[in-house]
């Protein structure tokens, strides 16, 4: 489609394994298959979600799009140009990153005057008019003109992300990567920081890719959420429809996994389920068949002789699953969920 | 009283920086008794960690406690801000959990080694039993291969595992109060949910009391009965879990509600707190939350705001205008609160 803003087509990032020196060994059981055959779409002024547990190389699909990592095989297009060969300098700016940690993010020698003297100016923006935008961009992100004139230290956890914020927005780009840019904060603090994105994402008209691993704050920011488990796409949609009706096992666990204020029952009561694969356990799964398998009330047979391809259940909502769209079995087979997650149509069969 | 395992009273403590004094937690009191979970809830720096600390003695450089008292199992360990024997009960009298795993555990020393140096120390288990416990222990935690595993190092492990680890140093000793500092902060929400899991189960085991200091709501209301919200290093709010969480009866509380809403809530919008918690300082007269407060009025900007009984018999707020906290709930429903 020609409408994308980013176009991730069958991107895969593999780690050689290196640990018999610092050469890529020829050897493959080792290595790490970080990013595995993805493909996302995210259109123009759309703000969509990613998310998955650690391990599950959704900071590593943020760096490719960022031009920090290469990928191995696939495509990445933007706005129509092909990226994974070769990025102009406008195409750089035009995605920008920010990044998780506010205390390593910034240098700690540089008062933020400067770091938002040196986006703009990158940016192309002359001289005589840069500290006046840098006095717009700090109180665009809600900032005082005051800390132009002092460094990162004097600054608490969520000012300094505010401060990212407004470096990534020196340079006027059209995509915003977000990596788990609220996972360092408080409670409170993240709040004042999606508000804060949400806002400079809809009063510029850009592309937010917000990555996390905080669902809560994903049905409260995106329109479209995009689920990874153990490098593959397991489930994408609208996130009002993942949430209501969550349709890959994954996906339900994750969501069951949220610790609740208010439920009737206790979630420490229920019977506890293995520990989910992550990338250092990851090396030797075979690719022909569904990571999931092993930690998924619905595995049969089929799970492990093929992978499962992303299928479109209704418009915009697809799975990775061959549960997903089976015959409608008696009910128990399906996995564990809160009560009020609500459950449209259990699908699952052990035969497929 | 005695059938508290562990007593707090009016713990306050300082911070002396530059020859400035800063007082980091002001008068908080809370007991315990064993099988109790009791949780604390607050933002970072508002004094919930150093209240953690300062119960097994290990405050760091330059802060002290300069009052408040500490009964563990009736005897005093701490009067009047005078540390009476609290080195004693570290380790096999409390036990406390960190935050990160990553840091707490030595990272040139066994796993198996870190669980039974702790045995030996406090239990007086000899060299080879005290290795068998270890390995017992681990395979308690649920790590598949204790035996080949508790010759690993943390670095080995995953983030799930080394917190598990160190849950079982701290657990194998068999503390009966067992703190725990936000363990669970750092890990994704399912191997969340298993560490979880694993700190109620000993609870429900071995009877300890266990106070569990965290940022998440929602982790509070799954482990503990009791939960106390902590603002600027004072009590604001104490009751009941469930009671307190569905009526807030302090505006703090009802924010920081509003702040991480229900994954299952209709509205799935974050409402941030105005103001900024980190910038206000404890020089504050008055109720430390005023500055931030929508209910704030002139009788908040001074004077003393200790917890006190308000509506049901176990409930207390610090808030002089508790009783209209609900208001709040409204206001946001019909969505002025912004």
């Amino acid at each position: 489609m020609t409408s994308a803003m980013l176009e991730v087509s069958s991107l895969s990032v593999v780690f050689p394994d290196r640990s018999y020196g610092p050469r890529p060994s020829r050897r493959t059981e080792n290595s790490v298959v970080a990013v595995d055959d993805v493909s996302i779409q995210v259109n123009a002024r759309e703000i969509v979600g990613v998310v998955g547990e650690s391990g599950s190389g959704k900071s590593t699909l943020c760096r490719v799009i960022a031009g920090l990592q290469q990928a191995t095989t696939g495509s990445l297009r933007y706005a129509g140009n092909d990226l994974a060969h070769k990025r102009t300098l406008a195409d750089r700016r035009a995605i920008q990153m920010i990044f998780q940690d506010p205390y390593t993010s910034l240098n700690p020698r540089l008062r933020i005057g400067y770091v938002l003297d040196e986006a703009l100016k990158v940016g192309g923006m002359p001289k005589a008019d840069r500290l006046e935008a840098a006095k717009e961009l700090l109180a665009s992100v809600g900032l005082p003109e005051s800390v132009l004139h002092i460094r990162p230290s004097r600054l608490s956890g969520g000012q300094r992300q505010r401060v990212a914020i407004a470096r990534a927005l020196a340079v006027q780009p059209q995509v915003i990567l977000a990596d788990e840019v609220t996972s360092a904060l408080d409670v409170s603090i993240q709040a004042v920081i999606v508000d804060l994105l949400a806002k400079a994402t809809l009063d510029r008209g850009l592309t937010l890719v917000f990555v996390t691993h905080n669902l809560q704050v994903v049905r409260a920011l995106c329109q479209r959420v995009v689920v990874l488990h153990a490098g593959r796409v397991v489930e994408a949609g609208p996130v009002s429809e993942i949430f209501a009706s969550p349709q890959h096992p994954y996906t339900r666990a994750l969501l069951a996994a949220i610790p609740r204020l208010h439920r009737s029952a206790s979630l420490l009561a229920e019977p506890t389920a293995d520990e989910s694969t992550t990338s250092a356990e990851r090396t030797a799964l075979p690719q022909a068949e569904c990571h999931f398998r092993q930690l998924c009330p619905l595995a049969h047979e089929r799970c492990r002789q093929e992978r499962p391809a992303l299928q479109a259940i209704s418009a915009g909502h697809e799975v990775a699953c061959h549960a997903v769209g089976q015959p409608e079995p008696s009910g128990d087979t399906a996995p564990r969920m809160s009560s009020s997650t609500g459950d449209g149509g259990v699908p699952g069969d052990r035969r497929g | 009283m005695s059938e508290y395992v562990l007593d707090v009273r009016n713990l306050t403590i300082a911070i002396e920086r530059r020859g400035r004094t800063t007082t980091v937690v002001r008068d908080v009191s809370f007991a315990v008794r064993p099988g109790d979970a009791l949780g604390i809830v607050g933002e970072s720096g508002c004094g919930k960690s150093m209240t953690l600390r300062a119960l097994l003695g290990i405050l760091p450089r330059g802060a002290r406690l300069t009052s408040g008292s500490v009964w563990f199992e009736g005897r005093c360990v701490v009067r009047d801000g005078v540390d009476n024997g609290l080195a004693a009960l570290r380790g096999g009298g409390i036990g406390l959990v960190f935050q990160d795993a990553t840091s707490a555990l030595n990272p040139v020393m066994r796993i198996g080694n870190q669980i039974s140096e702790g045995l030996r120390r406090h239990a007086d288990v000899g060299r080879r039993a005290s290795h068998l416990a270890a390995v017992d222990t681990l395979r308690s935690l649920g790590f598949p291969a204790p035996e080949r595993q508790q010759r690993q190092f943390p670095h080995e492990l995953s983030g799930g595992m080394r917190q598990r680890a160190m849950i079982g140093m701290t657990t194998s000793c068999k503390p009966r109060v067992l703190l725990c500092d936000e363990p669970t902060t750092a890990l994704d929400v399912t191997t969340q949910l298993r560490v979880l899991r694993l700190i109620d189960s000993i609870r429900k085991a071995t009877g300890t009391a266990l106070v569990f200091v965290s940022h998440d709501l929602g982790v509070i209301a799954e482990i503990c009965s009791q939960v106390a919200v902590m603002y600027q290093g004072q009590f604001v709010e104490r009751g009941p879990t469930d009671e307190l969480f569905a009526t807030p009866m302090h505006p703090y509380t009802h924010g920081l509600l509003g702040a991480v809403p229900d994954i299952d809530a209709p509205d799935p919008r974050l409402f941030a707190i105005p103001g900024d918690g980190a910038a206000a300082n404890a020089d504050i007269s008055g109720c430390p939350f005023h500055p931030r407060c929508p209910l704030a009025v002139e009788a908040c900007r001074s004077g003393e705001f200790p917890l006190v009984t308000v509506g049901g018999a176990d409930r207390e707020s610090a808030c002089i205008r508790s009783a209209d906290v609900t208001g709040l709930h409204r206001r946001r429903d019909e969505g002025t609160d912004d």
